[in-house]
């Protein structure tokens, strides 16, 4: 955990919930506070975005990013919960970087989160599928 | 201006992947570029959720035609690091001789296809025809030219010959040789040069707002390299080198792809541990957890019973 102090005592307020995992840090923020925490991480930690993952759970739709401190080897993995199954709606952290933005529009296409402020928020897969795909790929599972 | 479309795809020889780019050129520059990549989405995610880890491994094997060790083994290490499951020296050794063997012959083929996508089409017969050996090096290794299904969670499926180790290295001395007579002439080909110097540049910070990894963030002058930030397998006991060039352009691209091929034949070299140990072909290799006592003598149950964070040799 010590590498992760300088990190924890600027964001420490935003931080809803933490847990250190095999050398990764994961914690919980707000969606309001996504940005702040991603810009801190990759503007000023100087982090790379290894990839995003979304995940459908009971509380609702987990996004989670990866960023990768590869000096050092250290993983910060902020996660937001979106409660709202039906309509999810999160901050885009594509504004900040391009990096983002596949990641964010396969997780669009994926698991219906729509992306506020994702400056092109179409299907990155599914475009051109001969059958009009009008709701998230996950929807086979709200049906089990 | 006067813009052509030039379609390309889904569906191409050259592709390795079905997906499909429309570009817009003017003349012989490439102004602008469409594409899409969907054509071939198979849910790897998906289908993994319902089979064991074993079997995932093969299923995301076939992620990419041509490169059977680096999904394997990226999924290995996810497992191996949930269960704290510490693989034999010996194991570390062959992934890391297996992964370098394939980074050289995707490099070549990489090569290739580039000499052939500028209408070079020498430099695409030699770089696969020295591809060629390392495919035949991959088979003597495991049986196979392609998909060498070598990994396994807890170390790796089949033991290495250490008696076909210096019959290997042989080769891949035969291969530097005619890759040091490529790069010569790569360094002084005019045509090489009017067509790459300058041709789809990204600059360093470009690379780093795209994220970008691997070769293409080390040929914008990023020195980053998992191997040696993040070493796993046998890749913090081995010597090599990180090469990074600066300008960003395909160019660069290329040449820092021939340099690494012999940072890797480096690292091959370095694998002479395979030679020297003692185990013979019909050893088990044979994954423990950290903190577990080693596993007994051959024909008894590990601590963790039969096939716990194991894998055994087919000699």
């Amino acid at each position: 955990m010590d590498n992760y102090n300088g990190f924890l005592s600027l964001m420490g307020n935003k931080i809803i919930a933490k847990t250190l995992k095999h050398k990764r840090l994961y914690f919980e923020v707000d969606n309001k506070d996504i940005i702040e925490v991603s810009d801190y991480l990759f503007n000023k930690l100087g982090c790379r975005l290894s990839t995003a993952t979304a995940q459908e759970s009971y509380r609702g739709i987990e996004v989670l990013y990866h960023f990768s401190h590869d000096k050092t080897g250290d993983y910060y993995c902020p996660r937001v919960v979106i409660s709202d199954k039906k309509n999810p709606k999160m901050n885009s952290i594509t504004p900040l970087f391009i990096g983002a933005e596949w990641i964010e529009r396969e997780m669009a296409e994926m698991y219906g989160v729509y992306f506020e402020g994702h400056p092109n928020p179409e299907p990155l897969l599914t475009g051109n599928h001969p059958r009009n795909l009008t709701q998230p790929l996950r929807h086979r599972r709200n049906n089990e | 201006m006067n813009k052509n479309v030039i379609p390309i795809g889904p569906y191409h020889p050259l592709l390795e992947e079905a997906e499909y780019f429309t570009l817009q050129v003017d003349g012989e520059t490439v102004v602008d570029i469409d594409l899409e990549i969907g054509w071939m989405h198979r849910g790897h995610e998906f289908i993994s959720e319902s089979k064991t880890f074993t079997q995932s491994i093969y299923l995301v094997e076939r992620i990419c035609g041509i490169c059977s060790t680096s999904h394997p083994l990226a999924c290995a290490h996810a497992v191996e690091d949930i269960d704290n499951i510490e693989i034999p020296l010996r194991a570390k050794y062959i992934r890391t001789l297996v992964g370098e063997l394939e980074r050289i012959h995707s490099h070549l083929l990489w090569l290739g296809l580039a000499g052939h996508f500028i209408g070079y089409d020498t430099l695409w017969m030699w770089a696969w025809k020295y591809r060629e050996p390392v495919l035949q090096m991959f088979e003597i290794i495991s049986g196979n030219r392609n998909h060498y299904g070598m990994l396994r969670v807890g170390g790796v499926a089949k033991d290495v010959d250490p008696n076909k180790i210096k019959g290997l290295l042989d080769i891949l001395d035969d291969i530097q040789k005619k890759l040091e007579m490529i790069a010569k002439a790569a360094k002084d080909d005019p045509v090489l040069k009017s067509r790459l110097v300058g041709v789809g540049k990204l600059s360093k910070q470009e690379a780093i707002n795209y994220c970008a990894v691997g070769p293409t963030s080390r040929a914008s002058g990023i020195p980053a390299d998992v191997r040696k930030d993040e070493p796993t397998d046998a890749y913090g006991l081995v010597d090599f080198d990180v090469i990074v060039t600066q300008n960003g352009d395909v160019y660069d691209k290329l040449v820092l792809r021939i340099l690494e091929t012999f940072e890797s034949i480096k690292i091959c070299n370095n694998c002479k541990f395979l030679i020297l140990s003692k185990s013979r072909t019909s050893s088990r290799i044979r994954g423990r957890r950290a903190g577990s006592p080693r596993p007994g003598p051959r024909g008894t149950q590990g601590p963790g019973g039969p096939g716990r964070g194991a894998a055994m040799s087919r000699p």
